[in-house]
């Protein structure tokens, strides 16, 4: 079956790895998230929705019919996602997830260990949550033609709630834009992947498909990312995920500034959400960005809802697209 | 007679290498915690400066050991990338079991690099320096402990074990 099977299954103890198993396959196909979390049922998200699984593979609505984690199982696990070297992936516990082979996420929760004020590890873990990424190839044609104006790629915010395919659509763009379609020649496109999520690196190198033209600068932090990589990598187009702090705009002012182009993204649910934020508010009323793409669920997952003009703040789109 | 000497020297060779096998054991299980203390500053060296993955780095120890312990600890490497096992401790005790026999270690040896692989991989970076630090001591003790033992016991069993041939051949004959 499919890849992000194998390598899940091959992080479980045996008795989760039968029960996963035996989900039906409806529900298993389309599998968004496995939410492992000590003394309580196991839980998957499947097409938005939740369930938690029987000991029989059943899925449920009721959290009393699920199959219980033990401790046992949170231990073995941490074992297996670390390849029994804790001490190897300090950095990554730290941020609280771990990039496991194919670029799939397991986010990780525990306690805290503090140094100086900033977190050092994390201990006890004792939630997890595999996050199964999808590659979707094409899922940016219908958005391409609002970011591509003649042969010029407009610098692009898009926003969206978690879970609505932002980061799909992220790699996807930059594979459109690296390989070149129809009557636009390909770019030289980097990827400053902070979380390892669009490029979905294992030991640096890129598991998902970015594109011929692309550069992957791996866990690195945004700001510093995209400064090293405009002066490393010389690229046409910059693409990052989830913008906010205060460096990251910076960086940013320096690529506009600096003529490379910059397709990013924000969490929020329209551009009122993000005006908010009194730090991304500064670039949107400044008009750094030409397009901002808004991406919801009123037709499915991974609707395109809204397409502004960054400048005039006016709708391009008569009616949301289903990508 | 001739048969009657031949026999006399038979049964005193024999006990003699009774002896020398059972002097050889303290003789050995020095040896085996030297290379054991050897093979863990190996280890620490590559966990701790290049945070190799550990079934990497016990394979590499293992292979560039001569003798049991570098079979053992190749074992404890290949029990983890197999998965055959349920843990660390479970894949430590697996191939301390498969190498038992070749293994001259007394319980309180055993004990000592038990309580260490239990630990291993499993905690943060301090943690497991600590880890190292208290292996080391320990096994510095049964250094120690096996270093008199052999001193004490070692000439015995030797000078013991022809002496008992010499004894029955003189009763006998």
């Amino acid at each position: 079956m499919c890849s992000w099977l194998d390598v899940i299954l091959n992080v479980m103890p045996q008795e989760i790895q039968n029960i996963i198993l035996s989900i039906p396959r409806d529900v298993l196909i389309s599998l968004e998230e496995i939410r492992i979390r000590e003394n309580r049922p196991l839980a998957v998200i499947s097409s938005g929705k939740n369930y938690y699984i029987g000991e029989d593979g059943s899925p449920c609505s009721s959290p009393n019919n699920g199959y219980i984690i033990i401790n046992e199982h949170t231990q073995r696990i941490v074992q297996l996602i670390s390849n029994y070297s804790i001490y190897a992936l300090e950095d990554e516990l730290s941020n609280g997830y771990i990039t496991l082979k194919g670029g799939f996420r397991v986010g990780l929760a525990g306690q805290t260990v503090l140094e100086g004020g900033r977190i050092k590890t994390l201990k006890y873990i004792n939630s997890f949550n595999f996050r199964i990424s999808r590659e979707i190839k094409g899922v940016a044609n219908r958005v391409m033609p609002f970011i591509i104006e003649g042969h010029e790629v407009m610098h692009t915010l898009i926003i969206s709630p978690p879970g609505m395919g932002k980061t799909t659509l992220l790699r996807d763009i930059a594979r459109q834009l690296s390989n070149g379609f129809r009557n636009f020649n390909g770019v030289k496109v980097s990827i400053v992947d902070e979380r390892s999520e669009i490029s979905g690196c294992y030991k640096g190198v890129p598991q998902n498909d970015i594109g011929y033209q692309t550069d992957v600068l791996d866990a690195c932090p945004k700001a510093e990312g995209i400064m090293m990589i405009i002066r490393s990598m010389s690229p046409n187009v910059i693409i990052t995920d989830e913008i906010g702090r205060e460096e990251d705009m910076d960086a940013i002012e320096e690529a506009l500034n600096g003529g490379v182009k910059i397709i990013t993204s924000a969490h929020g649910s329209d551009v009122g959400d993000v005006l908010k934020r009194p730090i991304l508010k500064q670039v949107v009323d400044r008009g750094f960005f030409d397009r901002i793409l808004v991406l919801g669920n009123s037709r499915g997952i991974g609707t395109l809802e809204k397409v502004y003009d960054g400048r005039e703040r006016t709708q391009i789109l008569s009616s949301p697209i289903k990508l | 007679m001739f048969i009657k000497v031949l026999l006399n020297l038979i049964i005193i060779c024999c006990s003699s290498m009774l002896g020398n096998q059972i002097a050889n054991r303290y003789l050995f299980r020095l040896k085996e915690i030297r290379i054991l203390q050897v093979c863990l500053a190996k280890l620490e060296t590559e966990i701790i400066y290049y945070s190799t993955f550990l079934p990497e780095a016990l394979d590499n120890v293992g292979k560039s050991t001569k003798g049991v312990i570098g079979r053992f600890l190749c074992d404890v490497s290949k029990n983890l990338t197999d998965k055959r096992v349920d843990g660390i401790d479970a894949a430590w005790e697996l191939a301390l079991d498969k190498n038992r026999l070749d293994l001259k270690f007394t319980n309180d040896d055993y004990e000592v690099i038990r309580g260490f692989g239990c630990q291993l991989g499993i905690v943060d970076r301090t943690s497991q320096k600590q880890l190292f630090e208290l292996a080391q001591l320990q096994l510095k003790k049964q250094e120690q402990k096996a270093e008199e033992e052999r001193d004490r016991y070692e000439k015995m069993y030797r000078s013991l074990g022809f002496l008992t041939g010499l004894t029955i051949v003189i009763i006998l004959f």
